[in-house]
C-alpha cells in the first residue's frame, strides 16, 4: 500500500556489537560527523552566531551536541550497567574529540587547503577555542570535552524518563531560545513593560548568559512539574494534548502582534503549507493516495486568481479577490477530479510516478507557447490586486497572515468534520486496505475521486491566497519541489493528523526561513532532521493513530 | 423478491469456475445455501474453498458460472455492489483496518446504511448527527454482541488475535447483510474459544436471523454449528450432505489422507493451518 510505503521503508536493523566496540564505533561516528560538520564550511558559518552571548556559539553547540548525543545513544543501548555505561560514553566522547583535534593537527601541520577550502588557519582557529591555534593544549582539550559532553549525554541517559525528559526539555528551551533570538527579543519588545526588576534575557546577538541557566532550569522544572501534576490528577494524555493544543492556537493567534513583520511573512507562509498540507492530508495521509502532483492544484488557483484580480494586460476580469477564491476553489477542485480520472487505477509506487508525470505537465503547458498568450509563459502575470476587506486594502503581511489564517481554520475545519463522517472513515479504510474497504460496501473510484477534488480544492485555495500575497504569480513558483515540502510535512508531522499538518509546516517551513542567515546550511539540518527522524519517530510528530486510541487505564495492559 | 413461496436458496452458485493463468483453482462448483442455514465448507489445504468465497465476493473475477443472491445474478457486479446486496465475510488471514480503532473498524462496517450527504456532514446537519449517533450506538452494540464491549477504544493492531478475529465478525454483521461468509473463523483457537466461537455463530442465526456459510477445518465447530456441509477436493465439490452423513462418507476421509501423502495436487499455501489427517479423522469417527 502507497501509505506504507512512505512510512516504512525506513526501516533500519542493527547488529549486536561487543559495547566497548560499539562505543568507539558511536565515537568514530560522531567524531566523523564533526570532521565533515567544519569541512562543509558549516562550522565556520555558524561560528559567528552566538547562542550564549560570548560563551557559546551555534556551531560549538552543534557539535557539543553531537557528542552529547553519541554519548545519550551509548548509554541508551541498555545492555551494560550505569558504571560500564558511563564509561563508554566517555569513550566515545573522546574518540569523537580526538577526531576532531586530528583535524586541527592536520590543518596547520599539512595543507589541506587546496582540496579542502574549509581546511583554513581560522577554522584551526575557531577550533583552538582560545587555546594557542593547535598548541597542545589546544588539542588535548578537545578529547577532554569531548568525553565530558558525552560522559553527560551518558548520565542523562541513564537517568529515569522523568529526569530524562526534564534534562532535554531544559537543553531544549536554551537552544529554541537562543537560536530564534530574534523572534523572543522582538516579542518581548513588543509586550508591555513589566513593573519590578526586569530580567535581561538576551543580548543584542543570543542569550545572556546569566539567562540560559535560569531558562534551563525554568524547562527543567516545566516538564518535572507537568510530569507530576498528569500523574497525580490521572489526566489522560488526551487531556494534555488538548492543553497543549490550546496553548498552540493562542501562540498561533497572537504571533504577528508580537513579533515583526519578517516573522509574519514567515508565519503567513507556514500558514500557506497548512493549507496545502491538509489538502495532501485528504489524498494522502487519509485515502492513502500518494499524489507528487500536488502543486499543480495550487498553481490553478494562483493562475485563476491572477486572470481575475489583475489589471496587467493578460488579465481576464479585474473582479475582487472574494469573488475570485471561489471561482479558484471550484477549478482547482475540477482539476482534482480530472487529474484522479487517469490514475483510478494505479497504485502504490506507481502512482506516485503517475502523479509526478501530470504535476510536470501542467507546469510544461503552462510554459508552453499553446498557453504562453493567455499565461504569460514563463514571464507569469503580474500586478495583482491585494484583496480588501471593508474597504481595507490587505497588504501588510500580518494582515495576509490572518487571511490565510482563516483560510486555514476553515479548510482545518472541513477536514475535521470530513473525518469523522462516513467519507472519511470510507478513506482511512482505502487507505489500510483497499480490498476489504471495498467489500464492505465502499466505492473505491467514487472515494477516491472525491479525495482528489478536496484536496485539490485545498491546495487551489492556498494558491489564490498566493498570488495575492505575492502580486505575481511565475511558472517556477509551482516547482517539484513545493509537492515534496508538502509531503515531507506530512510525513513529519504525522500522515493523517491535522495538528501534525501544523507542526510539520511550522518545522520544515517556518524554521528553515528564520534560519535563513546560514543558507544552504539549514537544509542540511532539515536533512539530519528528516533522516533522524525516520530512525526515532517514524510515525511522525504528532502520529494520528494515537490520538484516536482511547485506551481505558484499567484494560490498557490487559 | 426476497420471499417466494417455495423458499428458494438464498446463494445459488452453479458451475462456478476460476482459472488463475493456467491454473485451475475450482471448476464445476455448485453450491446452494438455504435461507436461515449454517452451511459448512471442508476439504483439504487448497481445495479451493477460499478461492469459492472469492468469486462469491467479487474479490476476484470468475472465470465462468453464475452466482445469484436470493433469486437476483451477483456475478460480475464490483465488490462494492455485491456488498450492498447483503454479503458480508471476513477473511482467513483477518484483515482488519489496523491503525483505526475497533470502533471506528466497525463504523466502517456501516458505511452502505449511512445516507448523510458530504455537505450534511460539513454542516453538521441533524441528520448527520442523529444518524452517527445511531451509527455509534448499533457499533457499540455489535462489539458487545460478539463479546468485546472493552476494546471499543483500542486499535485494532494492538488487539490480541481472538478479538480480533471477533471484531471482524462484528465489522461484517454490523452493515445487515442477509448473508455472513466466515473463513476458518476457529483458525488458533483453542477449543474453549471454539466453542464461543459456536455460540456466536449460533445466535447470528438465530437472533440477528443472518444466513452463514464458513469455511472451516476444526470439524469439532463444524459438527456441531453446520446444518449442511459441502466438502471441496482439488477444485471441485467431492460431496454434500448433512453432518452425520459426512462423518460416514469414506470418500471425505480420503480425500484428507491423499492429500496428506502429498500425492497429487496443489500443495498447501504456506502460513495456513494444516489439520493433522489423523486427528481428522479421530474426530469425525
Ligand atoms: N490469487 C491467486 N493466484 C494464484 N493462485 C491462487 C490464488 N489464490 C489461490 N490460488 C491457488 O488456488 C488454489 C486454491 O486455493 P485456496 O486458497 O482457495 O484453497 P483453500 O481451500 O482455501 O485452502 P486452505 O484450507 O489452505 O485455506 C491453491 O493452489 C492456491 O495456491
Ligand atoms: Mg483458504
Amino acid at each position: 500500500m502507497s501509505f506504507n510505503t512512505v512510512t516504512s521503508s525506513f526501516k533500519v536493523t542493527r547488529r549486536r556489537r561487543a559495547p566497548l566496540a560499539e562505543a568507539a564505533r558511536v565515537g568514530l561516528i560522531a567524531g566523523a560527523a564533526l570532521v565533515a560538520f567544519a569541512l562543509i564550511g558549516a562550522y565556520a558559518a555558524m561560528d559567528k552566531r552566538h547562542v550564549v552571548e560570548d560563551l557559546l556559539t551555534l556551531s560549538q553547540i552543534a557539535c557539543g551536541l553531537m557528542v552529547f548525543a553519541a554519548g545519550y545513544a551509548t548509554a541508551r543501548d541498555g545492555r551494560s550497567g550505569p558504571a560500564a555505561a558511563l564509561l563508554h560514553g566517555l569513550v566515545a566522547g573522546a574518540v569523537a574529540g580526538a577526531c576532531l583535534a586530528l583535524l586541527v593537527w592536520l590543518t596547520v601541520s599539512v595543507n589541506l587547503r587546496a582540496t579542502l577550502v574549509a581546511a583554513s588557519p581560522a577554522l584551526a582557529r575557531a577550533l583552538s577555542l582560545g587555546a594557542p591555534v593547535a598548541s597542545t593544549q589546544a588539542l588535548a582539550q578537545l578529547p577532554v570535552l569531548g568525553a565530558l559532553l558525552a560522559g553527560l549525554g551518558a548520565a542523562v541517559g541513564l537517568l529515569p524518563p522523568a529526569g530524562r525528559h526534564a534534562m532535554t526539555t531544559g537543553l531544549g528551551v536554551v537552544l529554541v531560545a537562543g537560536l530564534f533570538r530574534d523572534v523572543f527579543a522582538s516579542m518581548l519588545d513588543n509586550l508591555p513593560d513589566f513593573t519590578g526588576p526586569e530580567i535581561e534575557l538576551f543580548g543584542p546577538s543570543g542569550l545572556n548568559p546569566g539567562a540560559a541557566p535560569v531558562l534551563f532550569a525554568a524547562g527543567a522544572a516545566f516538564s518535572l512539574l507537568r510530569r507530576r501534576l498528569t500523574r497525580r490528577a490521572g489526566v489522560p494524555r488526551s487531556g494534555a494534548s488538548r492543553l497543549g493544543s490550546a496553548l498552540l492556537v493562542a501562540g498561533v493567534l497572537v504571533l504577528p502582534l508580537v513579533t515583526n513583520d519578517f516573522v509574519a511573512q514567515v508565519a503567513m507562509l507556514v500558514a500557506l503549507y497548512m493549507l496545502m498540507g491538509m489538502g495532501l492530508n485528504i489524498e494522502l495521509g487519509l485515502a492513502g493516495l500518494v499524489d507528487l502532483g500536488f502543486v499543480a492544484f495550487f498553481a490553478v488557483g494562483a493562475y485563476t486568481v491572477a486572470l481575475m484580480c489583475s489589471s496587467g494586460p493578460l488579465a481576464v476580469a479585474d473582479v475582487s479577490f472574494w469573488l475570485a477564491l471561489p471561482v479558484a476553489i471550484v477549478l482547482a477542485a475540477c482539476a482534482g477530479l480530472l487529474f484522479g480520472l487517469p490514475v483510478l487505477r494505479v497504485r502504490g509506487d506507481y502512482l506516485a510516478m503517475a502523479t509526478l508525470g501530470l504535476g510536470e505537465i501542467i507546469r510544461v503547458l503552462v510554459l508552453s507557447d499553446a498557453l504562453g498568450p493567455y499565461l504569460g509563459g514563463s514571464q507569469g502575470i503580474i500586478e495583482i490586486r491585494h484583496p480588501s476587506l471593508f474597504g481595507l486594502e490587505l497588504k501588510s503581511p500580518a494582515s495576509l497572515y490572518y487571511l490565510a489564517l482563516a483560510l486555514a481554520a476553515v479548510v482545518a475545519f472541513v477536514s475535521w468534520r470530513l473525518q469523522h463522517a462516513k467519507i472519511g472513515r470510507a478513506w482511512l479504510a482505502m487507505r489500510e486496505d483497499e480490498d476489504v474497504a471495498q467489500a464492505l460496501g465502499i466505492d473505491p473510484v467514487a472515494s477516491k475521486l472525491l479525495a482528489y477534488t478536496i484536496g485539490a480544492a485545498f491546495a487551489g485555495a492556498a494558491g489564490a491566497v498566493f498570488a495575492a500575497l505575492i502580486g505575481s504569480v511565475y511558472p517556477h513558483s509551482f516547482q517539484l519541489l513545493v509537492s515534496i515540502n508538502v509531503l515531507a510535512i506530512l510525513v513529519i508531522g504525522g500522515l493523517g493528523s491535522l495538528p501534525g499538518v501544523l507542526v510539520g509546516a511550522i518545522v520544515l517551513i517556518g524554521l528553515p526561513e528564520l534560519l535563513r542567515e546560514f543558507g544552504e546550511f539549514r537544509y542540511l539540518f532539515y536533512g539530519i532532521a528528516l533522516v533522524a527522524m525516520m530512525h526515532v519517530r517514524a510515525e511522525g510528530l504528532w502520529p494520528a493513530a494515537h490520538a484516536r486510541e482511547n485506551v481505558q487505564p484499567e484494560n490498557a495492559h490487559a | 423478491m426476497r420471499e417466494v413461496s417455495t423458499s428458494p436458496p438464498l446463494l445459488e452458485v452453479r458451475g462456478l469456475k476460476k482459472a488463475f493463468g493456467g491454473m485451475i483453482a475450482i471448476q464445476n462448483v455448485d453450491l446452494s445455501v438455504a435461507q436461515g442455514a449454517v452451511h459448512a465448507i471442508i476439504g483439504p489445504n487448497g481445495a479451493g474453498k477460499t478461492t469459492a468465497f472469492n468469486c462469491i465476493t467479487a474479490f476476484v473475477p470468475p472465470t465462468s458460472g453464475r452466482i445469484t443472491l436470493a433469486g437476483e445474478r451477483i456475478d460480475g457486479l464490483p465488490a462494492h455492489v455485491v456488498a450492498r446486496h447483503g454479503i458480508a465475510r471476513t477473511y482467513q488471514n483477518v484483515r482488519l483496518f489496523p491503525n483505526m480503532t475497533a470502533l471506528e473498524n466497525v463504523l466502517v462496517g456501516q458505511h452502505r446504511r449511512l445516507h448523510a450527504t458530504f455537505w450534511e456532514a460539513i454542516a453538521g446537519s441533524g441528520r448527520f448527527r442523529r444518524e452517527e449517533a445511531e451509527a455509534r450506538v448499533r457499533a457499540l452494540d455489535m462489539l458487545d454482541f460478539v463479546g468485546i464491549p472493552h476494546r471499543a477504544g483500542h486499535l485494532a493492531r494492538n488487539m490480541p488475535y481472538g478479538d480480533q478475529r471477533r471484531l471482524e465478525i462484528a465489522r461484517a454483521l454490523v452493515g445487515g447483510p442477509r448473508l455472513l461468509m466466515l473463513d476458518e473463523p476457529a483458525a488458533g483457537m483453542n477449543p474453549t474459544e471454539g466453542r464461543a466461537l459456536v455460540d456466536l455463530i449460533e445466535r447470528v442465526r438465530d437472533r440477528l436471523g443472518v444466513t452463514v456459510v464458513l469455511i472451516e477445518h476444526h470439524m469439532r465447530v463444524v459438527m456441531a454449528v453446520a446444518q449442511r456441509i459441502t466438502v471441496f477436493d482439488r477444485g471441485a465439490v467431492l460431496t454434500e450432505g448433512s453432518p452425520a452423513e459426512i462423518q460416514a462418507d469414506e470418500r471425505v476421509i480420503a480425500a484428507y489422507l491423499g492429500r496428506r501423502s502429498g500425492a497429487s495436487g496443489p500443495a498447501p499455501a504456506p502460513l495456513e493451518p494444516v489439520v493433522p489427517a489423523s486427528r481428522l479423522e479421530a474426530r469425525i469417527a
